[in-house]
């Protein structure tokens, strides 16, 4: 697996963060765009693109038109793939499925171009070339040069876990040998701008599941798994870092932006996971690392819905990673599922980040930042809820 | 994950929605806030699905594909962020301007609660989501998708097409859906086609193929020019689904291809 964000340039520093290690929570970045916004931001620590090389000969030509988005993405993937020990020659031999998710990627959002056009200005159209031509999986899927089923997932926030549960569905299904999956997204004065007009950002560096939480922080990133059939893998003598047990989706059918007050639509995600995943005993289920924005609404309803689905005989530790990352959207929930394989790896869980006092309305109690409890199992929940109702959970379970 | 269970998928019905859409009474005050985008695929998916979702409501999903989903409301949030500065730009423009807001509000106003997925391929989006419908239905607990295409051409766009190089005839904005209800309803074995693979191959090409989509070819026996009320985004949804349309009983399998200069595409359904 591959990970970028404000918590860390790689899988080891997000476990760091984790664990305790300071993530910066500022202003946006003054190379990142300018705004009036005093909303702090969670930044991903640039990078410079890998040079081209002769496995990837058409990684410059193509890097050099790419937006925030895709580069986040490029390097997330680029990280999955060589820590997964799988040359690049002999992913061409494979049939590939490329299936990432994001919100700003798929956005035309070039404010200049749009500021001149809406004038009555006629301005060079590379920026409608460039977001006609940054499909973040064909991209990719030309700069690895291989061949599969290529897809954006478009969920809002759940498009990371989405495209994850999606890639698994293509393996099972036999659409593909070997896929790559995940989710990315960049900062961007649009989005920054949307959640302020909602008022769902808060002033103060985020805080999940507690009592006087204000809303979420935006932030970006990108996080890509490669995901391949137990026996490929076997074949090929790769041990697995972790498996992706059940995925399950549904929808709220409720309000435009608002999640259902009981979680309807995520407890229906959730069970369908743990049925596809073939876990009858709520007890194999080890933590939880839910959506936690930190909005009110948001937090309430996914806590309802936990407390539906397990009961008080057992409860799973719950945690928030977006106190670390900030909400990177479509991202999210591919973020999440790395920082959920980490825990799960290491054995232990740490609370969230800024979680103090949890809400006592909420009807199961998230863990609080001083606390971190030794897990039980190596099993957990990942999960996202999204505008437009949309709910995912995936069960993915981490390798001895 | 759970080993897959074979389930054969059926097209129940099909259905489009071109141009500026005539809201009927009863969706008057749900859709009052809605963009044209929106409208369209509640409208579209509304006539496909007719009383098809059933008794239990978690049994029915929905699946969008779009090349650009709904720019000109994103645009329209650009516009209250320029005039009204920033903290002071539309929260409704922008909660609607998120490419699965046609799916939040047609699993809402339909009572959908199934999987709910939208999808962007600046190719064949319907034919993307049309796989995703199909593996899905194959492989998790639920009956029923429907699966839309929506488009709509944004004036920036459209403008950009005629300066990228002259058109045959200068374009207009147009908007349009299409929509198909998917079932693996056991008792339509006898009755309905049944959707037997689908092949969808886009590679990145040149921009201006997305604008201008020229030369996309669809067979069996014609280019379907998608009319000149309808998006040309939406070709490809529409040549299938005229397709889909002429199957009569006691045909042969339908093998319909697609093939442009952004891949190639095939789709087999049986009667």
């Amino acid at each position: 697996m591959g990970c970028v964000s404000a918590a860390g340039r790689n899988p080891e520093e997000h476990l760091r963060s984790l664990n305790g290690r300071p993530v910066p929570c500022g202003p946006v970045p003054a190379e990142t765009f300018a705004t009036s916004l005093t909303f702090p931001v969670f930044s991903a620590p640039d990078e410079p693109l890998p040079s081209p090389t002769p496995d990837y000969p058409r990684l410059g030509q193509i890097a050099a038109d790419l937006g925030p988005t895709a580069r986040l993405a490029l390097r997330a993937a680029l990280q999955a793939l060589v820590r997964s020990g799988i040359e690049p020659a002999d992913l061409r031999k494979k049939r590939v499925g490329i299936c990432l998710g994001t919100t700003v990627g798929c956005a035309f959002n070039d404010e200049d171009y749009y500021r001149a056009w809406r004038q009555g200005a006629h301005p060079p159209l590379d920026p409608v070339r460039r977001y006609l031509r940054n499909n973040i999986s064909a991209i990719l899927q030309e700069i690895l040069g291989v061949s599969g089923p290529s897809l954006v997932v478009t969920n809002a926030c759940a498009s990371g876990t989405d495209a994850l549960g999606i890639a698994g569905n293509w393996l099972r299904s036999g659409r593909c040998d070997l896929a790559i999956a995940g989710g990315a997204d960049a900062l961007s004065r649009i989005t920054c701008n949307g959640f302020a007009a909602l008022q769902l950002t808060d002033s103060a560096p985020c805080r999940p599941f507690n009592q006087n939480r204000q809303g979420l922080n935006l932030g970006e990133g990108a996080a890509v798994l490669i995901l391949e059939n137990e026996s490929s893998a076997h074949r090929a003598r790769r041990r697995p870092i972790g498996w992706l047990r059940g995925y399950g989706c549904a929808a709220d059918a409720w309000h435009p932006t608002a999640p259902h007050p009981e979680g309807r639509g995520l407890q229906a995600a959730i069970t369908a996971a743990l049925k596809d995943a073939m876990i009858p005993n709520r007890k194999q289920i080890a933590m939880i690392n839910g959506h936690g924005t930190a909005t009110p609404s948001n937090d309430l309803a996914e806590t309802s819905a936990l407390a539906a689905i397990f009961t008080l005989d057992y409860r799973p530790p719950l945690i928030s990673t977006k106190s670390l990352t900030g909400h990177t959207l479509g991202a999210a929930g591919a973020i999440e599922a790395v920082f959920t394989l980490l825990a799960l790896q290491n054995e232990t869980v740490s609370g969230t980040r800024r979680c103090r006092q949890p809400d006592p309305a909420f009807p199961y109690r998230p863990l609080t930042e001083n606390e971190q409890v030794p897990l039980t199992g190596r099993i957990g929940l990942s999960q996202s809820l999204a505008f437009g109702g949309g709910n995912s959970c995936l069960v993915l379970e981490a390798a001895p | 994950m759970s080993n897959p269970v074979s389930k054969d998928v059926f097209v129940a019905k099909v259905a489009r929605e071109i141009g500026v859409p005539t809201i009927p009474a009863d969706l008057l005050r749900d859709l009052r806030r809605a963009d044209l985008f929106i409208q369209v695929a509640v409208l579209a998916g509304s006539a496909a699905l007719g009383s098809g979702s059933g008794d239990d409501p978690c049994q029915t999903g929905v699946f969008l594909g779009t090349t650009t989903g709904p720019l000109d409301t994103n645009f329209g949030f650009l516009d209250s962020l320029f005039d009204n500065g920033e903290s002071q730009a539309s929260p409704t423009l922008f909660s609607h301007s998120v490419h699965n807001a046609a799916a939040g509000y047609l699993a809402r106003l339909l009572n959908l609660r199934g999987p709910a997925q939208t999808v962007t391929s600046p190719g064949w989006p319907f034919l993307a989501a049309l796989a995703e419908a199909k593996t899905a239905l194959e492989l998790m607990p639920f009956k029923r998708a429907l699966v839309l295409a929506v488009e709509e051409e944004s004036p920036v766009l459209v403008e950009a097409a005629t300066r990228s190089s002259a058109p045959a005839s200068a374009p207009s904005p147009r908007r349009g859906a299409v929509a198909w209800l998917l079932t693996t309803e056991t008792e339509s074995r006898y009755r309905l086609p049944r959707l037997n693979s689908i092949l969808v191959e886009e590679n990145h090409c040149a921009a201006e193929f997305y604008l201008r989509r020229q030369e996309e070819v669809f067979q069996p026996d014609f280019t379907l020019a998608p009319g000149a009320e309808a998006p040309a985004g939406l070709a490809g949804a529409l040549a299938l689904t005229q397709a889909v349309e002429e199957i009569g009983p006691g045909d042969g399998p339908l093998f319909w291809t697609a093939t442009a200069f952004c891949g190639r595409a095939s789709v087999r359904i049986e009667r």
